[in-house]
């Protein structure tokens, strides 16, 4: 949009002389040929409240007030209003003052008395100008920042992917001689000495969580190899209950399953999505101590907008507040001490994107948690 | 009945020895341990196993590389080989081992009956 010295300014004139203020008024008023809205305050209590309930271009505010004074007057502004053009309007001309406020936030400034109705106009309008073109730059900067993140955060797990390939077959040879040996002195024991089997259970029972964590790391290196197919997400669903039966009926646990009959076909990697699926019950289980609680699976067609939903509900203790943001990041987990990696829903969220879909969890206002996984419907 | 010959390849020394006690212990299987994949086919004619453990990564000569030299050999051509290899996981074979492009690999590490499972299953197949 082209910008013009007559286009009217929404204008704040901040000064405790009455003299400066209206005759500052009557200039800006008359440059944008009476079209500005001007508003004036004559301290800064009074220039934050005109912009508590105004929305302002620009501000030409006196440094001294009765209840400010100098550069803090600047930070103050600047602070309730970061998106508002100053214009600083000094008594007495300073150069390194000058200089300093614009190193504050200020886009310009002023000396009373050194300037006509037309300086003052352009002074004005180019600050918003800057302003303008500040903001823009501040904008950029953040995608900036944003994609070179982004770009690091691959980087990293692409790294790490490598790596856990490489350090998998180092590991698990070692694990499986540990789990053989232990296997066979297992079956050798002759005594009936209790701790020693216990001793032995635990060496069995260590290996397996190293195991367990290397395999996570395997599943997270081949994350990108996707099979994908025409499929239909209820036979995931009742294939991916299938694989934890054990773990359902270990703990008692009630499946209640809601799936739409009618549910269209989705394009995905049916392992994938088994794995997304085990993931997000493996959690509910988990969350839920106590024997006999209930899990929901239900699958919704919401054709209004082309998707297809899978939920699982559990009636855990829900996610804390503190961790509800961190939840997909890599390597967080609140099960550490009992071989949790955290990578398990990290993977899920990468697998969600490249089947272009997404998974949220959110706490139910019932209790519990809900995981949501949002699909496209094939065409 | 009498044992069968299983033969191991795989440069893990620790690992082969307690796979080898692990499967003698079962009392089905006689196993021989070779831990140098370039001795693999020597040793395998010397031995003539009814079956051979053949692990993917090793020095010197990777197992893939084995599993053609033995079955370019006449005489070894149709004992079964099965990879049991750490570099593939249970989920991609399934828990009771699988075929990945016409050969039986088993994931390393896997449950001892999980193993006897699939040295019974290519034994069978044999006659």
């Amino acid at each position: 949009m082209e910008a013009k010295l007559t286009d009217p300014l929404r204008t704040l004139i901040v000064e405790d002389n009455q003299v400066d203020q209206t005759m500052l008024a009557a200039m800006v008023t008359e440059a944008s040929r009476g079209l500005s809205f001007v508003q004036t305050a004559d301290t800064l209590q009074g220039a934050l409240n005109l912009l508590h309930s105004y929305e302002f271009d620009v501000i030409i505010l006196d440094l001294n007030l009765p209840d400010s004074q100098g550069y803090e007057t600047i930070r103050d502004i600047n602070k309730a209003a970061p998106k508002l053009a100053i214009v600083v309007n000094t008594g007495s001309y300073e150069e390194d003052i000058g200089i300093q406020t614009l190193r504050i936030g200020a886009q310009d400034f002023l000396i009373k008395g050194k300037y006509n109705g037309y300086t003052l106009n352009k002074t004005l309008h180019y600050a918003v100008e800057r302003k303008r073109m500040e903001l823009e730059l501040i904008l950029l900067y953040q995608e900036v920042k944003e994609s070179q993140n982004q770009i690091v955060q691959m980087e990293k797990m692409k790294m790490v992917g490598t790596l856990a390939s490489g350090v998998a077959h180092e590991v698990r040879n070692p694990l499986a001689t540990v789990l053989y040996g232990v296997n066979y002195l297992y079956n050798r024991l002759e005594s009936d000495d209790k701790s020693i089997k216990n001793v032995m259970d635990t060496i069995r029972e260590s290996a397996e969580k190293a195991n367990n964590i290397i395999t996570d790391l395997l599943d997270f290196s081949h994350i990108d190899q996707l099979n994908k197919t025409e499929v239909n997400l209820n036979e995931i669903v009742e294939k991916s209950l299938s694989l934890i039966h054990h773990n359902i009926q270990e703990k008692n646990i009630l499946i209640v399953k809601e799936l739409d009959k009618q549910l269209p076909t989705v394009i995905a990697d049916t392992n994938r999505i088994v794995q997304v699926l085990v993931n997000l019950l493996m959690n509910a289980i988990h969350a839920m101590p106590n024997k006999g609680s209930k899990i929901i699976i239900r699958s919704v067609n919401k054709s209004s907008n082309n998707a297809t939903i899978i939920e699982i509900d559990d009636e855990g203790q829900g996610i804390d507040e503190e961790h509800i943001n961190k939840i997909f990041d890599p390597f967080f987990t609140t099960r550490r001490a009992n071989g949790g990696v955290g990578l398990g829903l990290f993977v899920c969220q990468n697998i969600m994107k490249l089947h272009d879909g997404t998974v949220f969890l959110k706490n139910r206002p019932e209790g519990g948690a809900r995981a949501t996984l949002t699909f496209k419907t094939s065409q | 009945m009498s044992t069968k010959r299983i033969l191991v390849i795989d440069d893990e020394k620790g690992f082969t020895a307690m796979l080898k006690l692990n499967l003698e212990s079962t009392g089905k299987y006689e196993v021989l341990v070779e831990n140098d994949a370039c001795n693999a086919v020597a040793t395998a004619l010397s031995f003539m196993p009814h079956l051979i453990l053949l692990d993917i990564i090793m020095p010197n000569m990777e197992g893939p590389d084995v599993a053609i030299a033995l079955q370019e050999n006449p005489l070894l051509e149709d004992i079964p080989v099965v990879f049991l290899t750490a570099t593939i996981r249970s989920s991609e074979v399934g828990d009771q081992g699988g075929r990945i492009g016409g050969h039986f690999f088993v994931a390393k590490p896997s449950s001892l009956p999980i193993l006897v499972h699939s040295i019974e299953e290519n034994l069978v197949m044999l006659n």
